[in-house]
């Protein structure tokens, strides 16, 4: 079965806290809702942006996105946060204390699950096996085959949620390490094919698991002028995936971008730049009962 | 059917309504929304989740604090990152190569090449440097590397570069890109096939990083040192105010 899912347009006015305002607006209150909250890149930057002047003075910081996050689950019930990877390295948090800040911060926000970023393995694949014990979130990758190295416990290839009666599937999809990442520090990390692991990985979750939604965290890039696989080209080789949350390329996507999968169906790609600047959210409404058809949907947006 | 199964048959069915039920849901819509993190976003500090946080940067931030805010020049004009030279780029990469000087007093340095991703701030603002904005720019443990390359090697990995738009190169050399045609030059010599040069540059290019494949395997001599560590060394040195203007002699490229 292949779902399809609709993208409205953007809230005006990003930024502004428009929780009860969007909560009424939003089609499917009497279906069921869940909100997806994402970042990507957050490269330890824990503090704000210095005062100094530059474009992203006085910007970021965890606490305002925790402050933020605490309010969104204080609006909403189903809510699901997701990192798509390259939390590590940034700043000197990182140089002298080797992400454990960050993945300690990560846990006490309420993350549920996240993905590796090729800068994740720069304190070395123990050292991240290490930090992710301070981890009570979940790290997914469908195609980093990590049962040679220290990472076999602590990486599965999806995640299950169920919220609210909606069963989400989360895989993880990583960047080619060769070439980016020094060997030593990926050990014996074997990649594989993002799109086959990928399209394998989204039809257990649809068809095996019975997934509602099939989210994939990507640290693949959004796009590349070459062949290069990226998120746009994940999503048109792709057959049962609905959202790919993307980063690597710390794209700054003003609003999600749609590209048709290879059944036709379109796929919702987003990425919210780099540094913890922005927080992406996904309100995600199911009409309930199967009843009401697409058409009903449009015309209920505003 | 085993009375065994015949047993389990009513659970079964009510296994498939359950996941019947999920089926019922229709298509998704998916709003989306965006949120800016700025200081507009109100922190309350009497939550226990923000306090918990607070109490976790603490040790962390204090730590970090009387190490990174050392103040170790006055920056005149913003450093700029761009390609193909830029403010940013040229004053990395002619730290480097007098870093490179000192620290190999046997070998003639031809230049300095530093990877234009390996820099990862976009700019360096005015006012006093501190030792955060080079950890900022330079947040990898790379360390200084001498790699020994002929000429037709240098200008192989040249070509990679500016096949890449250019990546920030020292004083001394000219590199020029006409078409697929390479120019170099090392001092105003035109750089010889079997001559060889000695390039400073992370080990993170000279092993391969980048897509510099063709470096992987070329005579190489460490220094021990991290190239993040000299830069905060040498602009420590720097004698009055930074005020980088580059003139674009280094790198030209043109189709």
């Amino acid at each position: 079965m292949n779902r399809r899912i609709f993208l409205r347009q953007a809230a005006v006015g990003g930024g502004l806290l428009l929780l009860p305002a969007l909560a009424n607006a939003l089609p499917g209150t009497r279906g069921r809702r869940l909100t997806i909250l994402h970042t990507n890149d957050w490269h330890s930057q824990i503090d704000p942006f210095p005062d100094d002047g530059g474009r992203n003075a006085n910007r970021g910081g965890v606490l305002r996105r925790a402050a933020l996050i605490r309010q969104i689950r204080r609006a909403e019930t189903n809510v699901l946060l997701f990192d798509s990877g390259d939390i590590f390295q940034g700043t000197p948090y990182f140089n002298f204390f080797l992400g454990e800040p960050e993945i300690k911060l990560m846990s006490q926000m309420g993350y549920d699950a996240a993905t590796i970023g090729n800068h994740d393995f720069d304190g070395g694949i123990e050292n991240l096996a290490m930090q992710l014990r301070h981890a009570n979130f979940a790290m997914v990758s469908a195609n980093y085959d990590v049962s040679a190295t220290p990472l076999r416990d602590r990486v599965e290839p999806y995640s299950i949620f169920d919220r609210g009666g909606i069963r989400v599937g989360v895989f993880g999809l990583g960047i080619e390490l060769a070439g980016l990442v020094p060997e030593k520090l990926y050990g014996n990390t074997d990649y594989a094919d993002p799109i086959e692991r990928g399209n394998e990985t989204a039809r257990r979750l649809r068809e095996r698991e019975k997934c509602d939604l099939v989210v994939c965290l990507s640290h693949l890039g959004y796009r590349y002028r070459d062949d290069k696989v990226s998120d746009v080209v994940l999503a048109r080789a792709s057959k049962d995936i609905d959202l790919i949350l993307g980063g690597h390329t710390h794209t700054f996507l003003d609003e999600p971008v749609t590209v048709d999968n290879a059944e036709g169906v379109p796929v919702i790609i987003n990425q919210v730049g780099f540094a913890g600047l922005r927080l992406g959210r996904l309100d995600i409404a199911f009409p309930g009962g199967g009843a009401r058809s697409c058409v009903a949907c449009n015309n209920l947006r505003v | 059917m085993t009375p065994f199964f015949r047993a389990l048959l009513p659970m079964l069915v009510v296994v498939v309504v359950a996941v019947g039920c999920h089926r019922k849901l229709g298509s998704p819509e998916v709003a989306p929304e965006l949120y800016s993190i700025t200081d507009s976003v109100g922190v309350d500090t009497s939550t226990t989740l923000i306090r918990s946080m607070q109490a976790t940067i603490r040790p962390y931030a204090s730590q970090l604090d009387t190490l990174m805010n050392r103040v170790l020049a006055e920056v005149r004009l913003p450093l700029l990152k761009g390609q193909p030279e830029s403010s940013l780029g040229n004053w990395t990469a002619d730290l480097i190569a007098r870093a490179a000087e000192e620290l190999f007093p046997d070998h003639t340095v031809a230049f300095a090449v530093q990877n234009q991703g390996g820099l990862r701030v976009t700019e360096i603002g005015t006012g006093p440097l501190l030792v955060s904005e080079l950890y900022a720019l330079m947040p990898f443990d790379n360390e200084l590397v001498l790699v020994a390359l002929t000429g037709t090697e240098l200008r192989e990995f040249m070509k990679h570069t500016l096949n890449d738009g250019g990546w920030p190169v020292s004083d001394r050399l000219r590199a020029e890109r006409r078409g697929s045609e390479i120019n170099l030059w090392v001092d105003g010599q035109p750089v010889a096939d079997n001559e060889v040069y000695y390039v400073a540059m992370p080990d993170y290019v000279a092993n391969g990083g980048s897509d510099a494949a063709m470096l992987v395997g070329k005579p190489q001599i460490g220094s021990g040192r991290l190239i993040r560590d000299l830069l905060i060394e040498y602009a420590a040195r720097s004698a009055g105010p930074i005020a980088v203007v580059p003139d674009g002699s280094r790198t030209k490229i043109s189709d």
